[in-house]
């Protein structure tokens, strides 16, 4: 074997960085078993990456410690019990002059046994009692989590309504619509209305409080003729917009009837409340 | 007994075979940085870090009795254990190659406070090294060392022969070599 081409082959840097293959391994230590300068080589390649990754070394968390020894410690008794209790029944006959010491011995033991057991038995009660407290308080702050995103989904789809009505109001036309008869003076309420996209929405400065068996309903006025435009509810268009029916493009006027809840397929002229003429 | 506040390797190996665990404290506290350091590079998140690392002492605790001196130091041995193990967890994590590069890329724990909050880290020179290794040169060794990845995997990689690998393996070491002895 030509040692030196051997050596610079690279195959001693990739051993050391975890970068050859099992066949490269195995030559490799038979190399090593073979020449001692190949064994030189590869504890040298070896030092320079353990020294890299050393460098990079980083505190791990401080409770880990703990942990590993509270398992090897479980480990320990699970292992010591059966060779612990063996070597100690051996050695009872070999102290026969004290047989009493030894059943003092044992008390303490049976004592301390019971008295770990009861505690062993109290702490269980007082994990289980704790994790069931903690899976309730899992489950409400689940349950918290749920209803949140729900109200966040609610909360989404208004504000993209509200975004979308913002930007369709640049398109919108004002109408106006005032009281009809004299005998109801005062009232108003405004349609805004995007022609193109035919969106109507409403709202309500001045009408009085319909009847619990009534509700107002939006017409457009389309060649003179009334189109149903919806019912809407008086406390949304009171407070701020109602989404209405959409409306054709040529619709000239708007107006409001009062009718019975639920609205009616044609108008009640008689109860028109106000009405108002689309401008241009 | 405790008065001893260094032990020479044949006396941890000693003391781990004899079950001391004060000797596994000792050993806890000076190489788990080190190996946590590995685990962390390897999985590149934490808490799974600390599990493995969990079980990376457990496995020294539990098989001290392979450990055989004449086949090499037990800083070596600890080492491939944490990163076999960190690997083996990569691995049934399903990781993919481009994954592994990414994470190598932005490896947060080392760039951030990690290693501010930790200046004696930085006493071991690894800044310096880091500045005078080229890009290709730490990439070859980390995702061979971190990352498991096979020589065709690294070929793909660089964009290199399948063939050449190894020699850039060897250089990089070379350069790295280089950099340590000027520390």
């Amino acid at each position: 074997m030509d040692v030196q081409r051997y050596i610079s082959s690279g195959i001693i840097e990739s051993y050391v960085a975890g970068l050859a293959t099992d066949q490269e391994v195995r030559d490799l230590q038979a190399a090593m078993a073979q020449s001692p300068e190949v064994r030189a080589a590869v504890d040298a390649a070896q030092l320079d990456m353990e020294r890299y990754v050393d460098m990079q070394q980083i505190a791990p968390p401080p409770a880990l410690k703990d942990r590993i020894f509270q398992l090897i410690n479980n480990e320990g008794v699970e292992t010591a019990v059966p060779v612990g209790s063996a070597s100690f029944e051996e050695e009872i006959p070999e102290e026969p002059k004290e047989p009493k010491r030894v059943s003092v011995v044992w008390a303490y033991v049976a004592a301390a046994a019971l008295i770990g057991l009861a505690a062993s038995a109290w702490m269980n009660m007082q994990y289980s009692n704790s994790s069931k407290e903690w899976q309730d308080k899992y489950q409400a702050l689940l349950t918290e989590k749920d209803k949140m995103i729900a109200d966040n989904t609610v909360m989404q789809t208004r504000m993209e309504e509200s975004q979308k009505m913002l930007q369709s109001l640049r398109y919108m036309k004002l109408v106006h619509m005032y009281t009809v008869t004299a005998a109801r003076p005062g009232l108003l309420a405004t349609v805004y209305w995007n022609p193109k996209s035919e969106e109507v929405f409403l709202t309500v400065t001045n009408l009085p409080a319909p009847a619990a068996d009534q509700q107002y309903q939006l017409w457009g006025i389309v060649n003179g003729k009334p189109v149903d435009a919806g019912v809407f509810d008086m406390e949304q268009a009171a407070k701020g917009f109602a989404k209405m029916k959409t409306m054709v493009a040529n619709a000239q006027m708007f107006a409001i009837t009062l009718e019975k809840k639920g609205g009616s397929p044609t108008p009640t002229l008689t109860a028109m409340y106000v009405a108002g003429k689309v401008s241009g | 007994m405790g008065t001893a506040n260094t032990y020479t390797e044949l006396e941890l190996v000693q003391g781990l075979k004899a079950r001391d665990q004060q000797i596994f404290g000792y050993l806890y506290d000076h190489y788990s940085p080190a190996l946590y350091g590995v685990v962390l590079k390897v999985l590149n998140d934490e808490n799974t870090a600390s599990d493995v690392l969990q079980e990376v002492f457990l496995k020294i605790w539990r098989s001290i009795d392979k450990y055989d001196t004449e086949k090499g130091r037990l800083f070596t041995w600890m080492l491939n254990i944490a990163r076999n193990t960190a690997i083996d967890s990569l691995r049934s994590k399903g990781h993919k190659l481009d994954q592994k590069i990414q994470e190598l890329s932005n490896d947060v724990y080392l760039q951030t406070s990690q290693l501010t909050v930790q200046p004696a880290v930085d006493h071991l020179g690894l800044s310096k090294v880091l500045e005078k290794l080229n890009k290709e040169q730490r990439t070859i060794i980390d995702l061979a060392y971190y990352k498991g990845c096979t020589q065709e995997e690294i070929a793909r990689v660089l964009d290199i022969p399948l063939g050449t690998v190894k020699t850039r393996m060897r250089n990089a070491i070379i350069q790295l070599r280089n950099i340590l002895k000027q520390l």
